[in-house]
């Protein structure tokens, strides 16, 4: 039970990154914030068929991690997300053709470990 | 394709009032060009990180404690949900949620995600001090040491360009762009 929720928070979690990072990127910079902008993009937002996958599977990684912290404690629950950050430079870099110099790995090897060791 | 800076430039503005230097308009027009009531609300992408920052903490904040309130929900049925929305923290939490959606993906838009990840995760450590002084919560030394890790992390990546992935296309939420 514990694994599969693990699951669930890992991998519909990093799709959902990824995705919502190629929709985002295909759909242009967001510049605007008026509130009438804001509401034309979350219109343009749900024909985006990245975002329209990405933010459901955002919801099903945030539900797990829910149902998992009430039937098992943070220090069960966290090494899973802190785990998430190396993982997912590592997609982007791959996948995203994001430029990632060691300031990046680093970076989001320390951030991993500290979240691993704020949460126990 | 180039790469941009993920903070939005400005062509349409900057052009028309170049345009309008050079035709040598008056000081008022130039002015009222600056001034134009229609002009988009714009924000610099570190802005954008302190909404996405804030919304967070404050959000799963507020939603936690409301929750708490109303007890727990291991229920298949709706009623249950709609209930604990009318609790004002939960629905406070969910609304600064949805402010963290909003503002979250339009940082994805504008800087790489392996930028996004890291440097937004000092909201756990907003989180941790908040417990500190706010709720008098006891913070242990692996804690501490996680806090410095993390800070030290999001420092350095902090540093690095924001944008490096390709410029797939340029704003579509500018109202004078759509006209050029």
């Amino acid at each position: 039970m514990k694994w599969l929720l693990m699951a669930l928070i890992v991998i519909p979690g990093t799709v959902a990154d990824l995705l919502n990072t190629m929709g985002m990127k295909r759909n242009g910079e967001v510049c605007d914030f008026r509130p009438s902008s804001i509401f034309r993009l979350i219109a343009s937002l749900a024909r985006n068929p990245y975002v329209a996958v990405g933010v459901p599977a955002m919801a099903v990684s945030f539900f797990a991690l829910m149902a998992l912290l009430s039937v098992a404690n943070l220090s069960v629950a966290v090494p899973a997300t802190a785990f998430s950050y190396v993982l997912e430079t590592v997609l982007a870099k791959y996948i995203l053709k994001e430029r990632i110099g060691w300031q990046r790995w680093v970076g989001a090897s320390l951030v991993g470990c500290g979240v691993l060791l704020v949460a126990i | 394709m180039g790469h941009g800076r993920g903070d939005c430039d400005e062509p349409g503005l900057t052009r028309e009032f170049t345009a309008r230097m050079e035709s040598r308009s008056s000081t008022a027009t130039l002015r009222s060009v600056l001034n134009n009531r229609s002009q988009p609300l714009r924000l610099k992408t570190r802005t954008v990180i302190v909404l996405v920052v804030v919304s967070n903490v404050l959000g799963h904040f507020f939603l936690s404690r409301g929750l708490h309130e109303v007890g727990p929900l291991v229920s298949f049925a709706p009623w249950p949900y709609i209930h604990a929305f009318l609790n004002p923290l939960v629905a406070a939490g969910v609304a600064l949620l949805m402010v963290w959606l909003i503002t979250q993906l339009s940082l994805l838009s504008r800087v790489d995600l392996s930028y996004v990840l890291p440097v937004t995760s000092i909201s756990y450590v907003l989180t941790a001090l908040m417990g500190k002084f706010l709720l008098h919560e006891p913070v242990s030394t692996e804690r501490w040491i996680g806090i410095g890790l993390v800070v030290l992390g999001v420092s350095l990546v902090a540093r690095t360009v924001p944008r490096t992935a390709p410029v797939l296309y340029r704003s579509r939420n500018l109202p004078y762009e759509a006209a050029q």
